[in-house]
């Protein structure tokens, strides 16, 4: 099914194959995708070592689905935003770069970002948050929002909690990415069955903001898996 | 395995922590080995100590929040060591007396106005350790976390909000009371959040070459910090360790 009102903005990372993977799989097919290009020599946030181009439009021309190219990481750009708003979809899927915050004017364009927060709102908003919650509570999170101006803090459409994997050490690129892929299909499923974005009555406005998690701690959340004798 | 993540200053080129690679074990061996060696470099630089009333005040009631903290998950010679760290120069009973050091109070603080970094920073510690105004000291310890996270520095004064500071961004004396602001703070609740920004002004603290820490601040408040970092980590990976099951 492709679902007309909704579009995606895509950067090349192991998150946006994971969502793409999955929509496809449920029969979700967003109707324009914006593929967002690294063309720097860097690897950005997001992207593994591993360089995803290939299979990543090897998939999207298999499934033939609508794309364009913006050799442009930067999703706050002038050229990004004019191909957004030349768009008719009312929603945008967001699958971005890592740490990238939307500012204006994007956010006035007349466009919704549809963003899945790697973590369980309101009580875990910021950076890196599903490493806080493995420590604090032995589980990983995610939540799908509209973006707002202020992180995080838009209202929330549906959240979850996972249990821990068994291999922690691939939380960045599998296990995050997979739940928050489960959240997204769960959202539109949900929307195409109701016909309308329906919202968790949570109020999203508090709750605690973390940032980016000190190597120290993100070593003690993928080692506490492990049962001491 | 080396951990580097003090090997340049952090004044200078701070650390993003992006993305950073899974080593084991040996990683959180290669952490505790680099608190160990700074707390040993920072002993040998104990007469040239920076210490004022306050300092002292301060570091004698750190001393005893987090020896009851630590407790009984000292060992024998964590214990000693401990004992001598706190012996050095925390003796004069008389110099441990609240009331020869009156900080400005909390309350006289407002976000809108320019206020100096080391001041309140001191009347808070100074609530931290007297259990007073605990929303004040939240609210301004949250504002400060902030603007260290997104701007990586903490300066001399904020104004408008605090997140954009002004004046001079490398007095270790600040970072050195923010640590301990931070410590204390982790200690009364338990959250590690504020135990993940202290984790980054201790790499800071140790990144820093002997001439700018000489004089600059109470070197047994600074080996108190980075002593109780390193074995709140250690209390903190035991605890976890024991208590999480997979259930997957």
């Amino acid at each position: 099914m492709i679902l007309r009102e909704v579009g995606m903005i895509a950067a090349d990372t192991s998150r946006t194959l994971c969502y793409l993977k999955e929509l496809i799989k449920n029969n979700l097919y967003p109707n324009f995708i914006i593929l967002l290009l690294n063309q720097g020599k860097d690897i950005l946030p997001g992207q593994s070592e591993i360089p995803l181009n290939d299979e990543l439009f090897l998939l999207l021309d298999n499934e033939n689905l609508n794309y364009e190219i913006a050799l442009n990481s930067d999703i706050n750009s002038i050229n990004v935003i004019e191909m957004i708003s030349n768009r008719t979809e009312s929603v945008f899927i967001f699958s971005g770069f890592g740490g990238v915050i939307l500012k204006n004017p994007i956010l006035e364009i007349g466009v919704s970002f549809l963003h899945v927060h790697g973590g369980y709102l309101p009580d875990f908003k910021g950076s890196t948050t599903n490493y806080y919650s493995l420590i604090i509570e032995n589980k990983l999170g995610a939540s799908s929002i509209f973006l707002s101006n202020k992180l995080d803090s838009g209202s929330i459409l549906v959240r979850r909690k996972f249990r821990a994997p068994k291999d922690r050490t691939q939380i960045d690129h599998i296990h995050d990415s997979k739940v928050r892929a489960k959240v997204l299909i769960e959202t539109l499923l949900e929307y195409c069955k109701s016909g309308k974005w329906i919202f968790d009555p949570e109020n999203n406005l508090n709750g605690q903001t973390y940032y980016i998690i000190h190597p120290v701690l993100k070593h003690i959340a993928i080692l506490g898996n492990k049962v001491t004798p | 395995m080396e951990y580097k993540y003090t090997n340049l200053n952090r004044i200078e080129s701070p650390n993003n922590y992006m993305y950073a690679n899974f080593s084991g074990e040996k990683f959180i061996e290669a952490f505790q080995k680099n608190r160990l060696s700074s707390i040993v470099r920072f002993k040998n630089l104990s007469h040239k100590s920076k210490s004022d009333p306050k300092d002292i005040f301060f570091c004698y009631q750190f001393f005893l929040v987090i020896k009851n903290f630590l407790g009984q998950n000292l060992n024998e010679f964590e214990d000693i060591f401990f004992l001598k760290i706190t012996n050095l120069k925390i003796t004069e009973k008389s110099s441990i007396d609240s009331s020869k050091y009156k900080p400005e109070p909390i309350e006289s603080f407002k976000v809108k106005d320019v206020f100096f970094t080391e001041n309140l920073l001191s009347a808070m510690i100074f609530c931290q350790f007297n259990g007073s105004n605990r929303g004040l000291v939240k609210y301004f310890l949250e504002l400060l976390i902030r603007s260290f996270e997104v701007q990586k520095k903490v300066y001399e004064k904020y104004s408008n909000g605090v997140i954009k500071g002004n004046g001079a961004s490398n007095i270790v004396y600040i970072y050195w009371l923010f640590s301990l602001s931070l410590s204390i703070f982790y200690i009364q609740n338990k959250d590690i959040k504020y135990l993940n920004t202290l984790l980054k002004i201790s790499d800071l603290l140790c990144s820093l070459d002997d001439d700018l820490i000489d004089n600059k601040l109470h070197i047994n408040g600074l080996i108190l910090v980075v002593f109780f970092e390193s074995n709140a980590i250690k209390l903190l990976l035991n605890n976890y360790q024991e208590s999480n099951f997979d259930f997957a």
